[in-house]
């Protein structure tokens, strides 16, 4: 057996611990000194040209060394700061506790009206050089102010933002609002046409406040405040923004909101409801949408044609009278009054959003450019005053194949 | 020399070496430019990577158990010294570099508030280790990391493939045969890998042309899926990212795995390291070749020591780090290294070859001569 | 480590490179006087209480009968040498050398029956088991195996325990772990070659191979290294494991271990070959991969399905053992985003209260475990069993509630401890990387974890003892290999051709004529 090198083993020891010197350079936070941000939520003062930085951190009321988190406890408090730019904002909220910031789990990023409409783009420079910023984060427009949607006591989940994450994803799901993460903002910033649109979310003034005698549920255990709400519907989904340069323009209710999804690819599953002569009014659920939108003419004016296939089932039905009983043609009828629903719902989100708002809501640019890089190189720069020349065709075709399981083929005689 | 690695450990070290800077390609692309035309220019690059080393191939076939810094001292050894200081400068540089980017990468996207000597010290430390243990286990531990890459990979593409939007896909506005060429030179000028295919040429066992069309196949199918989810998840977004691949790592998540960057830094960093470690032993080749069998072990320390001290300025110096990589960038080190050299060194050959015999049959046809005057 | 410090210490003070004058002396011939003869031994033991010496006459020719005490059989000894002994004068025995050749050749006195020529082996004999006959006019001496020593009944081997299989583990005696190999290679081309290490222990080395399908260069170079190996005393194989290891230094192993006989035909089957070592149940298997620390026998009695499960669930917890902790600790200091958004929850409340960072925290509660471990493993049964239930109670529940560390902390070592012992066969390595990892994920995080992992891949991939990578078949790839690495084919393409370790891809046996 070769003997081990008495040099060598001295130089691999010495490196060995001396290397173990170098730990200092790292700067390790332990756990117990991070502040988990939840959410944030930014407003903008005109007035005073600053930023109001809410920040939802991760609390927990009740800790130990068991590691329980308590699910019916807020578990999570508010830090409010200001500052003349985002990074001031949030330098400012690290002096109020103690904690490093750290932003890895922000699940949603909340911007208020008054900053909607002074522009995104000094919101994004801030996330975009912040690692700790995840792409997939959900972004909302607040109808009002940040804060106030932030503040919002939210019993569900362990804490509020994880209540406000799953409101986006059912909306998501139920073809309410777009699926519209902070990677899809930062896109359409980037690009030369597309704008970009942002679910809005407001305070349900109704529900807000309640007398007494109010079930009271999912309160802190051991009580609470006698007579206070289930707060779960006091914030709700209102539609969707629309910016337009990064600025808001405007807002597009329910409506428009899904037909700006049909156009976008983006319904997944939704619940449609209309009527015919025949039936009084039936519920259907499309499980499944196939959409493509094209364009047919590259200069201006432009056309677009959108084709859509939706398959449907039935949920529910009420007939006219006891005496209908549905045939093939009801169905067809009701396919039909689908496929008209879908049309005037594009073209409602069409004229608010194209029209009126001046916003490419729908990658129409870039799919100019995509046919005709020519053409598009020739209209590019006249493209945002052209577009209210634009017109999207739709060509609807739904197939409600499953009738469910309750028998409507015989009335009552 | 002892043929080491086979043809297949050969392929996979240099795909992992090659996939390191496939990693943080940026898809040229600015106001008017379509992604399209780099999609093309990598399928045009496998041509080129082709044609580029037939040279080398050439040489192979001439004398398998030589690489080309041998094959020169062989044919003069004034103009092997020349050579091998050349390969030399080359794979040290290209360490560097690769260091350069490494820690680039670490201290603007995983640590940005941590020191720069600390990731440049644990890394060379941990390169001169891995060297130090020579080709083989540097061949079967990039086979290693291969797979983990392969496993990373898979996920991050099967993470995106459901953000994945086709309209981001455009061809561009000006002239698109002039960025797929440029792309193309590009991607022939950045590629270290071809000079590591002539310095390998006696290590390896096997069909060495099926390897080398195996090495760029697999490159190119990678580097298109990475073009291709560059472009159609991040769009515009990606002309922003120094580390698109990074970007898009982050923002693919997958299940329970929040995000999928961690497992893109551990495996560039194992990728680093392994390309660093395969560079900096190829250096110490090349210029122990220039000194007696007893000075090698200080040519070793000294070429280990020599990467240390050319690190520092590449790393802390943003002017140094650019003009190193526009230095690789113009291609004049890869055509003279790749092409001239071989073309050079296999046309010396052919001559010394060709002398050789003319004098072997001079020497013949005067013996004849002479016997048949004897015999007269 | 031991020797090379003695042998330091040695050259340091000048000790005496020449032989010690016993060394000659023991090597002495024998003389035809008998008397002389048994001066000479009973000199040479010193006249050592186990030493029995029995002077007898038979045919009215004087003779000596030795042995140790303890060391024989006297019932074999008084049953099959001394009656044939008393017949010695009614066969017309006459002469010293007659009596010799009656010995050797006209009864079967026993089996194992060897001349001895020098007081030398006259030793290595007695020390064996042997009985010891000198003549008075004879030069040379007769040995007869009577070995009767008590000795560990087979029983089931402690560190390898299957499922199905046999339950026979090797015992001490190699003779009787001999046979068992025999018992199940019914071969003629089994081989047994036996030597002795040890200038004083003198003890019984056994290579085991099979001479068809050994590699010539492998069995040369491991005969030669073996009998190279200089020490004073050999008890265990652990003793001579490090002289065929190819880097000593290195963190794995390139030479196996086994207690069972039935690994051992299995390997040996594969071109391997085992070193049995006398006094000692555990043989040595060279030369020895990674994967086969994955592989047990009870894999090729399970269906393939099944096995499959285990070898990934082997891989699985391997990497959980060395990596979990550390991954753990590492992900929690520097980053957490990579936890899902519940755990975190969970972790950072637990964290909140407690005094240590993670990383202390992991290295108190592992070292604490270990403590728990040795512990364990020396004390006596009954006290094993409170310490092992005390040990719970420390590292479990009173720590938690004691607020010391936290709840997620107990789980991981837990989950740690428990798939350690999934893979029993590499504990050194993996008990120190587990250690390094934890260190090097609490102070640089991923990256650290990352190289560290790096560097023990090319620690690890970088042996390539007597020209077989100790990475094989994993890389150097091999795919005809990969049938009995992650997954196990069935028997049919199994038995097609069985695998060889000289066949593997990447191999080139060589002799390491440098060491």
């Amino acid at each position: 057996m070769k003997r081990p090198n008495t040099l060598r083993l001295a130089l691999l020891l010495l490196l060995i611990f001396g290397t173990s010197t170098l730990c200092g350079c790292l700067k390790s936070v332990e756990l117990n000194e991070r502040a988990i941000v939840q959410a944030i939520g930014i407003d903008y003062d005109e007035k005073e040209d600053s930023f109001q930085v809410s920040l939802q951190i991760y609390s927990p009321d009740g800790s130990g060394g068991q590691s329980l988190v308590e699910g019916s406890l807020q578990n999570a408090k508010i830090i409010e700061s200001q500052g003349k730019t985002m990074t001031e904002a949030v330098q400012n909220a690290t002096l109020k506790q103690g904690k490093t910031i750290f932003y890895g789990h922000n699940r949603v990023v909340i911007v208020g009206e008054s900053a909607a409409r002074s522009g995104l783009k000094r919101i994004v420079s801030f996330f975009n050089s912040n690692n700790q910023a995840r792409l997939t984060t959900g972004m909302l427009v607040a109808k009002g102010s940040a804060s106030e949607i932030l503040k919002t006591r939210i019993n569900q989940g362990i804490l509020p933002a994880e209540a406000l994450e799953k409101m986006l994803d059912n909306s998501r799901e139920n073809g309410k609002i777009s699926e519209v993460s902070y990677l899809d903002i930062v896109k359409a910033l980037e690009n030369q046409t597309d704008d970009v649109v942002i679910p809005a979310i407001a305070i349900n003034p109704e529900k807000e406040q309640s007398g007494s005698g109010e079930e009271q549920q999912g309160g802190p255990a051991g009580g609470g405040e006698q007579g206070e709400t289930e707060q779960v519907q006091s914030i709700e989904m209102s539609g969707t923004a629309v910016f337009r340069d990064g600025k808001l323009a405007g807002y597009l209710d329910e409506e428009e909101t899904r037909g700006l999804m049909w156009l976008r690819g983006d319904v997944n599953k939704t619940v449609m409801v209309a009527s015919t002569d025949r039936i009084r009014s039936f519920s259907v659920e499309v499980y499944k949408v196939k959409t493509d939108l094209a364009c047919r003419t590259v200069q201006a004016p432009y056309t677009f044609e959108l084709r859509s296939h939706l398959s449907a089932a039935i949920r529910d039905v009420e007939l006219m009278d006891d005496s209908v009983i549905l045939n093939e043609n009801d169905y067809q009828a009701m396919e039909q009054m689908l496929c008209r629903i879908v049309e005037q719902e594009c073209n409602k989100a069409v004229s608010k959003a194209v029209y009126e708002y001046g916003a490419d809501v729908a990658h129409f640019g870039n799919l100019i450019w995509q046919k005709d890089a020519a053409a598009w190189k020739r209209n590019r720069s006249r493209f945002s005053d052209q577009l209210s020349q634009v017109t999207v065709n739709s060509i609807v075709t739904a197939n409600i194949d499953r009738i469910g399981l309750e028998t409507r083929e015989q009335g009552k005689e | 020399m002892q043929k080491q690695i086979s043809v297949w450990q050969f392929v996979l070290l240099l795909y992992i070496c090659r996939i390191f800077s496939t990693m943080t390609y940026a898809p040229a692309m600015g106001v008017g430019s379509g992604g399209v035309s780099v999609l093309i220019s990598w399928v045009l690059s496998l041509g080129i990577g082709i044609l580029v080393l037939l040279p080398a191939l050439w040489l192979h076939s001439m004398s398998g158990d030589k690489n080309v810094v041998m094959l020169s001292l062989s044919v003069w050894r004034r103009l092997g010294v020349g050579i091998a200081l050349c390969y030399f400068v080359y794979t040290m540089m290209t360490a560097v570099s690769t260091f350069a980017h490494f820690e680039f990468f670490m201290t603007n996207a995983i640590f940005p508030q941590s020191s720069t000597l600390f990731f440049i010290i644990t890394m060379w430390i941990a390169a001169v280790y891995a060297s130090s243990m020579g080709l083989e286990a540097i061949a079967r531990t990039g086979a290693v990391v291969f797979a983990a890459f392969l496993v990373s990979f898979g996920f991050i593409v099967f993470a995106s493939l459901g953000q994945v939007d086709l309209v981001e896909l455009k061809l561009p506005l000006d002239n698109i045969w002039k960025e797929v060429g440029a792309s193309a030179y590009e991607a022939f000028s950045r590629n270290a890998e071809f000079v590591v295919v002539l310095l390998l040429l006696p290590h390896i066992k096997g069909n060495l042309k099926k390897g080398v069309l195996a090495f760029l196949c697999m490159l190119v199918v990678t580097s298109e899926i990475i073009a291709f989810l560059i472009l159609t998840v991040l769009g515009d977004y990606s002309a922003t990212q120094t580390l698109p691949y990074y970007t898009l790592s982050s923002a693919a998540e997958f299940s329970i795995f929040q995000r999928l960057d961690a497992l893109h830094m551990t495996v560039w960093v194992a990728i680093a390291l392994v390309k660093i470690a395969l560079y900096l032993f190829l250096s110490v080749e090349c210029l122990q070749m220039l000194f007696p069998e007893k000075h090698k072990k200080a040519v070793s320390v000294g070429c280990c020591l020599l990467l240390f001290v050319l690190v520092l300025p590449f790393c802390y110096s943003r002017t140094a780090f650019d003009g190193l990589f526009r230095a690789f960038s113009s291609g004049i080190p890869s055509i003279l290294l790749v092409i001239v050299f071989p073309l050079l060194i296999g046309a010396a050959m052919k001559i010394k070859k060709g002398r050789a015999e003319h004098e072997t049959t001079k020497h013949t046809s005067v013996g004849a001569a002479s016997a048949a005057d004897l015999r007269n | 480590m031991y020797h090379y410090f003695k042998n330091k210490m040695s050259a340091a003070f000048g000790a005496n490179a020449e032989e010690p004058p016993e060394e000659a002396e023991t090597a002495k011939k024998l003389s035809d006087n008998l008397l002389d003869n048994m001066v000479t031994l009973r000199e040479k033991c010193r006249n050592t209480s186990d030493f029995m010496a029995r002077e007898v006459t038979f045919a009215s020719i004087p003779m000596s009968m030795m042995a140790m005490e303890g060391l024989i059989s006297l019932a074999t000894l008084s049953k099959m040498i001394l009656p044939p002994l008393s017949e010695a004068a009614n066969r017309g025995v006459k002469t010293p050398q007659e009596m010799y050749d009656y010995i050797r050749t006209q009864t079967v006195i026993g089996m194992d029956v060897n001349d001895v020529y020098t007081t030398d082996e006259i030793f290595t004999f007695l020390m064996s088991g042997f009985a010891v006959i000198l003549i008075d006019g004879m030069d040379k001496g007769v040995a007869i195996g009577v070995q009767g020593f008590s000795f560990r009944s087979v029983s089931e081997p402690s560190n390898e325990v299957n499922v199905r299989g046999s339950r026979e583990g090797f015992t001490e005696p190699i003779r009787i772990n001999l046979s068992m190999v025999r018992r199940r290679i019914k071969s003629p081309k089994l081989k047994f070659e036996l030597f002795q290490l040890g200038s004083e222990s003198r003890t019984d080395v056994c290579m085991v191979y099979m001479t068809d399908i050994v590699d010539p260069k492998l069995l040369r170079d491991i005969r030669r290294k073996l009998k190279q190996i200089k020490l004073d005393v050999v008890l265990e194989s652990g003793y001579i494991q490090p002289f065929l290891e190819g880097k000593p230094l290195s963190l794995f192993s390139d030479v196996g271990t086994t207690e069972r006989p039935d690994t051992l035909c299995a390997k040996i089957n594969e071109g391997r070959i085992a070193v049995l070592v006398d006094g000692t149940p555990f043989a040595l298997i060279v030369p020895y991969l990674f994967s086969e620390n994955f592989q047990s026998l009870d894999d090729y009695c399970h269906r393939p399905y099944y096995t499959t499960f285990i070898r990934i669930l082997k891989y699985v917890s391997f990497f959980f053992t060395i990596l979990l902790p550390g991954v753990y600790v590492g992900v929690g200091t520097f980053h957490p985003e990579l936890f899902p958004h519940a755990l975190l929850y969970n972790i950072a409340s637990a964290e909140e209260t407690t005094p240590l960072p993670l990383v202390l925290e992991a290295l108190l509660i592992h070292f604490i475990y270990e403590v728990m471990r040795e512990a364990g493993l020396r004390l006596p049964r009954p006290i094993g069993h409170a310490v092992s239930i005390v040990g719970a109670l420390v590292i479990g529940d009173a720590a938690v509630t004691a607020g010391l560390i936290g709840a997620p902390m107990v789980m991981v070592v837990a989950l740690t401890a428990i798939s350690s012992f999934v893979v029993p066969s590499i504990y050194e390595p993996v008990a120190i990387l587990r250690f390094a990892f934890i260190i090097l994920g609490g102070t640089t995080g991923l990256y650290g974890i990352t190289l560290g992992l790096t560097l023990v891949l090319f620690n690890m991939t970088r042996l390539n003892n007597f020209g077989v990578p100790y990475t094989a078949p994993i890389s150097p790839f091999s795919l005809r290999a990969q049938r009995d690495v992650f997954y196990r084919a069935g028997w049919k393409k199994l038995g097609k051709r069985s695998a060889k370790i000289q066949h593997l891809s990447g191999v080139d046996i060589h002799e390491n004529l440098d060491q």
